[in-house]
């Protein structure tokens, strides 16, 4: 486990939840994924439920995405 | 709004975290194989910096469609959709390898991820979205 790429991925997050905040757009789920992080860095593993939780909230964030603008 | 394109800057930052050529992280995917292998909480922690990074385009699509932004920003989201339509089939494949431990296959599938995300960080930056 590479601590240092790990916290600098919370740090650089903490940023941009701080600059979503600030513009008044959703910060939510930005947050539950640095809480993920630093919840699976404590533990050094992840059980498959946490693992599946985030493969949805992050299939969701980018089929919102893709969809035509 | 500036702090809306940092914040755009900063995600793709965050989740570009190889910026080697396509070749390149393929040949090292290759080459490295199961000495460095991708483990679930590789993906977990790789996945949920994606989030991030989808929580800042989001919210630029957002500003966009509310015409918060100069007209110019839908041609953005198009040029980035561009890579991140590419992106459902790349991690269908990364989560099937790493959860079955193919890990040779997980490293390419892996190398090619990342690999997307430096391509969009390299659109947001031809598009001016300023990225550190």
């Amino acid at each position: 486990m590479d601590y240092a790429a790990i916290f600098d991925l919370i740090a650089k997050g903490l940023t941009v939840v701080d600059a979503l905040m600030t513009a008044g757009q959703q910060a939510a789920p930005a947050i539950k994924a640095i809480s993920g992080i630093v919840t699976g860095a404590q533990q050094g593993t992840v059980t498959d439920d946490q693992l599946t939780q985030t493969e949805a909230l992050l299939d969701q964030m980018i089929s919102d995405f893709n969809l035509d603008i | 709004m500036k702090k809306l394109f940092i914040a755009i800057a900063v995600t793709l930052a965050l989740a570009g975290c190889v910026t080697t050529d396509s070749l390149s992280s393929i040949t090292t995917a290759l080459t490295t194989g199961v000495s460095n292998p991708v483990s679930k909480q590789d993906l977990y922690a790789f996945e949920n910096g994606m989030i991030i990074a989808f929580a800042g385009l989001n919210a630029y699509k957002k500003s966009c469609a509310n015409g918060a932004l100069p007209p110019s920003c839908k041609d953005t989201v198009k040029q980035l959709q561009v890579y991140t339509r590419r992106i459902p089939p790349v991690l269908k494949d990364l989560r099937s390898f790493v959860k079955n431990n193919d890990q040779v296959n997980a490293r390419i599938a892996y190398s090619t991820a990342t690999q997307l995300l430096a391509d969009f960080k390299a659109v947001a930056t031809a598009n001016n979205v300023q990225v550190q």
